[in-house]
């Protein structure tokens, strides 16, 4: 019983170490049950890299949060035919408390899905309608459906490069929004179109602005994919070697779940070059002037593969005060470490030292820290300036000039006597 | 006519200059050329390199042309021709001393 109730305890610790990265506590909603057979190696893949699986139906009353606190640090949603009874604004905040969610859909898709996608940037097709391909479909089954995707996003932390081979999928296609914050990771090649099954007749949505798979990176760093096939996560695909289904989900949920491409700042330190005797030297006290030498310096990892190890990239240092004064960009070195010497503005005032990184598929990460820069000491300044002395010799001249003149108009006597005198 | 010409007019200023003025208002005058071309000087100064400390150039500049003011004001008190029999010469020379003061001291303060 003591075993039992110090295991527990212990559980409830580990859950609260693992905070927003590395959550592992994953909620999946199925509509039938043969979905987790179906998808069994997806579903083991996860398993093994640490996540909880809840599963749940989608008609069961489940809860993202309590209390304000969220019970779960996933979602994944898969082939939702009928509305959950999870609300739309109930995942919307849940995306909003920085949670990641994977949405996998079919032909029919439940309003409230479409609601959370279209609110994601995604517009999702009307049901019943497929993505079609007269031209690149798989032939051995000669379903016109049945896309060999190849149009992978390129150059991007989302998906790195040993996916070589096609990409089998088969479902309703969407279109993306055109955002920085959207990322169409798979879409289809130029010959296909989205159209209704019954007739196979296209719709408005075609060619390259089909997507297929589609994610959010929102503001706060939470991901959230969108694939418009359920059978691109199924067994069937992930075994079949003829195509790279394997690695692409593998990659993807990797990405989405925030194992990879989240970065984080620590070690600001902001010091005076030549601090003069008056100066504390202790990084919270530190007070800066007009015109100061500074060295900036910020230390930036990024988590991959369960560690944080050094990111180098390129950070943009901003000192801004209403207006950027020095906006000025640092690249890193290989212990990640960016450092970089800068003149403060001749301008006084408080200002704040931002640091960013924005690059495409990694978190954005922002370091703010705010301090006032003051203006020089009555006595910080020369006391005599060079080119003023032609007119501190001109003000004395007058002053000697007057005292003389003075003088010698007192003590002048007139030589000769004037002529009318009382 | 000739007499009226411009040459004619200088020379005719100059001999009456030297002859009719007396030896006090010609001190004076030495000392406003002596002022008025330091501040020429000054100002001459400011346009060439800039008005960088600008306080520096008003104060010496103020102090050419307050001390140029001030002994004009002096020299028109103590000549005779003009008629103030009222303020005698000591009262006169006095202002003049006081109101020195206080300009240079204002200057000197300025100066930075």
């Amino acid at each position: 019983m003591n075993k039992l109730i110090s295991l527990f305890i212990l559980s409830l610790l580990v859950i609260n170490v693992f905070g927003k990265i590395g959550g592992k506590r994953v909620l999946v909603l199925l509509d039938e049950e043969q979905v987790k057979s179906t998808h069994s190696d997806f579903f083991d893949g996860l398993t093994k890299k640490g996540y909880e699986l809840d599963f749940q139906k989608t008609d069961s009353k489940v809860q993202l949060q309590k209390y304000e606190d969220f019970l779960y640090d996933h979602l994944i949603i898969l082939s939702v035919e009928n509305d959950p009874t999870l609300t739309t604004n109930e995942i919307l905040a849940f995306i909003d408390g920085g949670n990641n969610v994977i949405i996998a859909g079919s032909s029919i898709i439940s309003e409230t899905i479409r609601d959370v996608a279209s609110d994601c940037g995604i517009e999702i097709e009307e049901d019943k309608t497929a993505v079609y391909d007269n031209f690149n479909f798989d032939k051995s089954q000669n379903d016109h459906s049945l896309l060999l995707a190849d149009g992978l996003i390129k150059d991007s932390p989302i998906i790195v490069n040993n996916v070589k081979l096609p990409i089998l999928f088969r479902g309703i296609g969407h279109k993306i929004r055109d955002n920085v914050l959207n990322y169409g990771i798979l879409t289809a090649s130029a010959t296909a179109y989205s159209g209704k099954q019954s007739t196979k007749a296209a719709g408005k949505l075609q060619g390259k602005r089909v997507g297929l798979v589609s994610s959010l990176q929102a503001r706060n760093n939470a991901r959230v994919t969108f694939s418009g096939s359920l059978e691109l996560l199924s067994n069937e695909n992930l075994r079949n070697t003829k195509v790279s289904n394997k690695e692409f989900v593998e990659q993807l949920t990797s990405w989405t779940l925030q194992e990879r491409g989240i970065l984080r700042a620590s070690d600001l330190s902001i010091v005076k070059v030549n601090p003069t005797s008056t100066d504390n030297n202790s990084s919270s006290t530190i007070l800066l002037t007009v015109k100061d030498d500074i060295q900036y310096s910020l230390k930036i990892e990024e988590f991959q593969n369960g560690q944080w190890v050094p990111f180098v990239g390129k950070l943009q240092l901003e000192i801004i005060c209403l207006d950027p004064y020095i906006r000025t960009f640092i690249q890193g070195n290989k212990q990640g470490l960016y450092q970089s010497t800068i003149q403060l503005p001749d301008v006084y005032g408080v200002f704040t030292f931002e640091g960013t990184v924005k690059v495409p598929g990694y978190g954005n990460l922002q370091s703010l820290v705010r301090h006032p820069i003051r203006p020089f000491r009555h006595d910080s300044y020369e006391r005599f300036i060079p080119s003023a002395y032609p007119y501190y010799a001109a003000s004395f001249s007058m002053i000697i000039g007057t005292f003389i003149f003075s003088i010698i108009f007192l003590l002048h006597r007139d030589s000769t006597k004037p002529t009318t005198s009382n | 006519m000739s007499n009226l010409g411009f040459g004619a007019i200088v020379n005719q200023f100059y001999d009456s200059y030297k002859t009719k003025t007396p030896q006090k208002l010609k001190f004076i005058d030495l000392f406003l050329i002596y002022t008025f071309l330091t501040g020429v000087f000054v100002f001459a100064y400011c346009c060439a390199v800039g008005t960088f400390p600008f306080n520096s150039f008003l104060a010496a500049f103020i102090s050419c042309v307050g001390c140029f003011v001030l002994t004009v004001c002096l020299r028109i008190q103590v000549n005779p021709a003009n008629n103030f029999k009222n303020i005698s010469f000591e009262r006169s020379f006095a202002d003049y001393l006081f109101c020195n003061l206080i300009l240079h001291l204002v200057v000197f303060n300025f100066l930075g």
